[in-house]
């Protein structure tokens, strides 16, 4: 499958499913995502980050509650799959391997010239 | 969130509508779920307005593929070919179920397309003429512009020194050359005669200009040493049986003997230069052989029968070379004879074009553009009338495809794949009715060709142009009479009811629409060609005013007829079928064109003259055309007293003198000024005659006698008996005629038969439209048999409720008739001020005619009503006559 790896966008998107937990569905998200990154995401953005993230088959979903909030129209509710997990743990890893590779010597900003 | 909710205001539907246009089925729920949360919940911290603009927004940006309708076929890669697989098999079966049905549509299509093919294939017989020669863009004819009293002639006779001088004097042309037209006669070859028409005679660069392909002898030069011959294969095989003929030597009637150099492959037929033999005589000797009296002529710069064929360089601007080309004649010719203008014609314009140019090397009459577009009407007639009826028993036919749909739908099948299948169904039946008229095509192309009067090549280049329009037609087509059932059962499969039952929607009206429609081009051309045969009724039987069953005509080819006149005619009368002879100057008749003339009358002034015709009679001319004379007398036979008097006709004593009696005219003097000097008494005024073809009218003429000096006798009229044995005297008159002239052919025809060729064309036209009317009526008949076989069917129930009931048979064929003769009569009517106007500018083109009659009209009305009542009956009457008990019963 192309495009296993994952994007930074697509990372903190299957990130805040997993934070959401029980209550991920895009709506919740995108307030999740504007909470806790500060950032602004607009919806069409994280639909296209979920549905992507579901046929790499990092995301379940089911159909949840409708809602008079929603016009009476049934949510798309998105878990982490095992699958997800993997994935989120690689990209960790190998950022942290990475980090801690890094030299301190090339955090010296150069006080001394 | 949690609050109540302001549910007064909605979203904006607009934006809902185009999100549920553009997005999945799938995900529209969640979507639109997510959106209108986003919107209740701005109304609240945004306002209204903002709200619903961010909407607009979202719902914009939401417009992204992973949305879209198309995006999620899952298992659509490995299935598709398997459900067209499907899609074929269905509809063979539906085929085989409905056989009366496909027999019907088919047959119909088949008939659309095939005369389509053929008509396509003539149309492009004559728009490809004469390109089928690599150099084409570069081939030229000279055509030279003559001006006269009756008005302007293009002429492509040219003077034989003319292709010469042209190489010699003007820079940019690659080459020219001379092209004679061969006169009938007889090749002796390989110990055999042929009598041969189709040659051509050439000088030695004729083969540069015209590329051909060799396939024996050199290319290079072939007609170089004179007296040498190039032959086509096919006369090759006729001559020898071979085309290793090269060094062979043939005996050509009053040419000589020619050496054969070279073998060519055939020419196809779309050429105005048709030949099947090139011959490249001593031009300079050419005449000696025929008649020593025409050298001065020759060497002359009059216009000779042949045609100059230039070559010119690639890039060189036409203006300039037309420019240089004037300059030829003053120099050659010197200022003896007034000078006029030339102009070169491309080879490709020399078939289809509006000026008539006079003189073509093989007598290939010019294309006839209003039969072009006769045809392409008619085409286009016969093709959307069998679109309409696939369209119409498709459409019928839905009813009893719904279930199948339905099914379709519940197992799961998309929207587009329903269109799909009708689709697929129709291209398939278009298909099938291709590949049968591509069958019928080769077998009726023969019988076509006689139909316009036209043989037609099939050739690389035909076959080619032919498929570059067959197969988009083909596509579209099937793509056109597919697209409303097909749209229609799309739309149909989206209500759930008719997933589980036939819902009675068959959409009449828009079938009522066609019906019409084709009854309205069924009835424009039924009642066309009945003007068309009415008109050419009319013209065969209007009295012309002189006598044509009992005429022979002999054309004088030759010196020696004209010089030896009294003893031939002394030798016809002795014949005991010939009763009278007379010799005139052009026969009447209209096939060929009298003198025209300038004169005026005594006191006249020349400035102003009138404009007439022109013949020379002699004193039995009039008795052997059974002309009458209203005033006055015949000419003498005593060529002093005769040569100074003038016959005139009714028209022109009305014109010239229009106050003035018959018996008053007589005397008076006539001058004429052009194209030669001659003055005359008027001694007679002949009743009018149809001396012009009748698509004109009968003008002022003036008849001098014979010996005048404005045209000289060139026919020979004969009065014959009709009861004697023809064979015998035309072989009496041929050794006549072979005495005198011994190396000419004598032509010799019955008048009626030059009549009946001049109206050639009018005849053709009436064949073609009688064809064209019977095949749309036959379409359109298919077409109501086949909508009320159907709908007989669908109503079996209800035609026995009414039987039980107490209706009669006939009540129900009456029923069931009914409503389609409303159809056809709405048609008729729709159709009437399209046939006036159409059948208005064709009768335009004579100038006696009939008038429209009404009764037309009602004929072809009535007759469609009674083919429609009738079909619709016999179809009907199948299932009306079954006993009520079978047909309720049935479930």
């Amino acid at each position: 499958m192309k495009g296993k790896n994952l994007g930074e966008f697509e990372e903190i998107v299957l990130l805040t499913v997993g934070v959401l937990y029980d209550n991920a569905y895009s709506v919740a998200i995108c307030d999740e995502l504007q909470n806790q990154t500060g950032r602004s995401v607009n919806i069409s953005a994280v639909h296209s980050a979920l549905y992507r993230l579901e046929s790499k088959g990092y995301l379940d979903s089911r159909l949840g509650e409708a809602s008079a909030t929603r016009g009476g129209k049934r949510k798309r509710k998105f878990t982490i799959t095992s699958l997800g997990k993997k994935a989120l743990d690689e990209t960790m890893d190998i950022r942290l391997k990475l980090r801690n590779q890094i030299p301190d010597i090339a955090f010296n900003f150069g006080f001394d010239n | 969130m949690g609050k109540k909710q302001n549910h007064n205001t909605l979203p904006p539907k607009l934006a809902l509508r185009f999100l549920s246009w553009y997005c999945t089925e799938r995900r529209l729920e969640e979507i639109e779920g997510d959106l209108e949360e986003l919107f209740y919940r701005d109304i609240n911290t945004l306002g209204e307005r903002r709200a619903k603009l961010r909407f607009w927004i979202n719902v914009i940006r939401c417009f992204k593929p992973y949305a879209f309708k198309r995006k999620v076929r899952p298992i659509k890669d490995f299935l598709s070919m398997d459900l067209y697989i499907n899609y074929l098999i269905t509809s063979v079966r539906r085929m085989k179920r409905e056989r009366s049905y496909s027999v019907i549509a088919i047959s119909a299509l088949t008939l659309g397309l095939l005369s389509f093919m053929l008509i396509a294939t003539y149309l492009i017989n004559e728009y490809k003429f004469d390109t089928f020669y690599p150099k084409k863009d570069r081939i030229y004819r000279v055509v030279q512009i003559e001006e006269h009293p009756g008005g302007v002639e293009h002429m492509a006779m040219t003077s034989i020194h003319l292709a010469e001088a042209i190489r010699n004097e003007i820079p940019g042309v690659a080459e020219a050359a001379t092209v004679w037209p061969g006169v009938d006669g007889w090749v002796e070859a390989n110990g055999k005669t042929f009598y041969e028409s189709d040659y051509i005679l050439a000088s030695e660069n004729f083969f540069q200009i015209f590329d051909q392909q060799f396939l024996m002898g050199s290319d290079k030069d072939p007609l170089k040493t004179p007296m040498s011959a190039v032959i086509t294969e096919s006369l090759a095989i006729k001559y020898f049986g071979t085309i290793d003929i090269i060094g062979e030597i043939m005996n050509v009637d009053r040419y000589g003997l020619y050496t054969i150099t070279a073998v060519i492959k055939d020419l196809p037929g779309y050429t105005h230069m048709p030949f099947d033999m090139v011959l490249k005589p001593y031009f300079n000797r050419f005449f000696e052989n025929v008649h020593p009296v025409f050298i001065p002529w020759f060497n002359s710069w009059e216009g000779h029968p042949c045609a100059t064929m230039v070559l010119v360089d690639e890039d060189k601007p036409m203006e300039e070379l037309e420019a240089t080309l004037q300059t030829i004649l003053p120099k050659y010719k010197g200022n003896e004879w007034e000078v006029r203008p030339y102009y070169l014609q491309n080879i490709a314009q020399v078939h289809l074009n509006e000026t008539p140019v006079r003189f073509n090397v093989a007598r290939v009459p010019q294309g006839d553009k209003s039969k072009i577009y006769t045809l392409t009407v008619i085409a286009v007639f016969l093709l959307v009338i069998a679109i309409i009826n696939y369209t119409n028993l498709s459409s019928a036919r839905m009813t009893n495809k719904l279930k199948e749909i339905g099914v379709r739908r519940c197992v799961g099948a998309r929207r587009w794949e329903i269109f799909r299948q009708v689709m697929t169904e129709s291209l398939l039946i278009t298909f099938m009715s291709g590949v049968l008229a591509l069958v019928l095509f080769f077998l009726a192309l023969p019988h076509f060709g006689f139909l316009v009067e036209k043989e037609l090549t099939i050739n690389m280049q035909v076959l080619i142009n032919l498929s570059l329009v067959i197969v988009p037609v083909l596509v579209l087509t099937g793509l056109l009479s597919g697209a409303y059932p097909a749209f229609m059962e799309m739309k149909a499969s989206e209500q759930l009811v008719t997933w589980l039952s036939v819902r009675k929607n068959d959409h009449k009206g828009f079938r009522n629409v066609l019906v019409t429609a084709q009854f309205m081009l069924a009835m424009i051309m039924i009642v066309l060609t009945m003007i068309i045969n009415h008109q050419n009724q009319f013209v065969n039987q209007k009295e012309l005013g002189f006598s044509k069953e009992t005429t022979l005509v002999m054309e004088i080819n030759g010196g020696g007829v004209r010089q030896n006149y009294d003893h031939l005619k002394a030798a016809l009368l002795a014949h005991p079928a010939i009763s009278e002879v007379s010799g005139l100057s052009t026969m009447v008749g209209g096939f060929r064109e009298p003198s025209e003339i300038d004169y005026i009358t005594d006191g006249g002034d020349p400035e102003h003259p009138f404009v007439g015709s022109f013949y020379g009679f002699d004193e039995f001319s009039l008795s052997v055309l059974d002309l009458d004379l209203v005033a006055g007398r015949d000419f003498s036979g005593n060529p002093i007293a005769d040569s100074t008097s003038f016959l005139i006709n009714e028209s022109l004593a009305k014109n010239v003198y229009p106050d003035r009696r018959m018996e008053e005219i007589i005397g008076e003097t006539i001058r004429i000024n052009e194209p030669d000097e001659l003055e005359g008494t008027i001694i007679g005024i002949v009743k009018d005659f149809h001396f012009l073809s009748l698509h004109e009218k009968i003008s002022p003429l003036v008849i001098g006698y014979i010996t005048n000096p404005i045209s000289g006798i060139d026919d020979i009229a004969m009065k014959f008996d009709p009861y004697y044995d023809y064979l015998e005297l035309y072989t009496y008159i041929d050794d006549l005629h072979k005495k005198y002239e011994p190396t000419a052919q004598m032509t010799l025809n019955l008048l009626d038969d030059l009549l009946q060729v001049r109206y050639r064309a009018d005849r053709s036209y009436q064949r073609i439209f009688m064809t064209g009317s019977f095949i749309v009526m036959f379409i359109a008949l298919l077409g109501i048999v086949g909508l009320s076989a159907y709908s007989a069917q669908q109503r079996s129930k209800e035609f026995g409720i009414r039987k039980v009931m107490g209706a009669s048979i006939l009540q129900i064929l009456s029923l069931q008739a009914g409503s389609i003769i409303k159809l056809i009569i709405i048609g008729e009517l729709i159709a009437v001020p399209v046939i006036l106007w159409w059948g208005r500018s064709w009768l335009e083109n004579f100038s006696y005619k009939i008038s429209i009659s009404p009764y037309l009209f009602v004929f072809g009305a009535i007759l469609l009503v009674i083919i429609g009542i009738v079909s619709v009956n016999l179809v009907t009457y199948r299932i009306a006559r079954l006993n009520p008990a079978n047909t309720l019963r049935d479930e």
